[in-house]
């Protein structure tokens, strides 16, 4: 299992709304959740880690909607759920997650409101 | 509830690092890893990239979730490392200040981010505290 794909099933259990990787479908119907790795990188040498096998990855996790008490329901929702998150998939192991910058926009023109997020996952690979 | 955890001669410890780190003699060192990370941006606009050729734009544009292509220069010309005046101590500040660094950055509804910022500072995260590390430990 790649890490794209395991944070894709994480974020679909989590919100319940259609979670596109990258890009979202053309019209696709508001609310839906975008997200795409940012980075990843070799966590070994870097901390106080024995593994080698650790990689850290950034992503950033967009949710786009029309409501924005909606929009803060479903971050509030990614938050609690994804706050110092664990689990594992085939062949990977997510250790810990992490979150350093979130904000909240608005689009007049389309009328929708965005929350984006960026979460960091450490993981092992087996 | 609160855990609270004392440990004996922590305060003596941390007035002793406090004696011992200069802000002058740290500043060169982060001043050097703000421009590593400006160097690594730069190097990266001038990579060919392979998303679309627009019209009226002279290099061919960067695909979704690359880093952004070099296209005016407005982007490369406001990459700045500035020493952070405002923060006690050597604190310098690599910022992206081109009226769309942001829309680059995090993308927008329209169009999917091109990252550059971000993945400069993680790429080059632990070349910059090598770098503080093997001054001080």
């Amino acid at each position: 299992m790649t890490i794209d794909a395991y944070v894709g099933t994480l974020l679909s259990s989590i919100l319940s709304i259609p979670v596109f990787l990258v890009k979202a479908q053309p019209n696709a119907a508001v609310p839906f959740c975008v997200f795409r790795q940012i980075s990843g990188t070799a966590v070994a040498g870097t901390e106080f880690v024995g593994a080698v096998r650790l990689q850290r990855y950034r992503y950033q996790i967009d949710i786009w909607d029309s409501s924005a008490e909606h929009l803060s329901s479903l971050s509030d929702t990614l938050r609690d759920a994804l706050n110092r998150h664990a689990g594992s998939g085939t062949g990977l192991v997510v250790i810990d997650t992490n979150t350093d910058l979130s904000f909240q926009t608005q689009d007049d023109d389309l009328n929708l409101y965005r929350f984006a997020i960026d979460y960091t996952f450490t993981v092992e690979h087996s | 509830m609160t855990l609270f955890i004392d440990i004996k001669g922590l305060e003596q410890v941390m007035h002793e690092v406090r004696k011992r780190i200069n802000a002058d003699k740290i500043a060169p060192y982060a001043k050097d890893g703000a421009e590593l990370a400006r160097e690594w941006v730069y190097d990266e606009i001038d990579r060919p990239k392979t998303g679309r050729k627009w019209a009226g734009l002279p290099n061919r544009s960067s695909a979704p979730g690359d880093t952004p292509a070099h296209q005016f220069g407005d982007l490369r010309r406001g990459l700045q490392v500035r020493k952070r005046t405002s923060v006690k101590g050597g604190t310098y500040a690599f910022r992206s200040t081109a009226a769309h660094a942001h829309d680059l950055e995090y993308g927008h509804f329209k169009a999917a981010p091109r990252p550059y910022m971000r993945r400069s500072v993680d790429a080059n995260y632990k070349a910059i505290l090598d770098a503080m590390t093997g001054e001080f430990v």
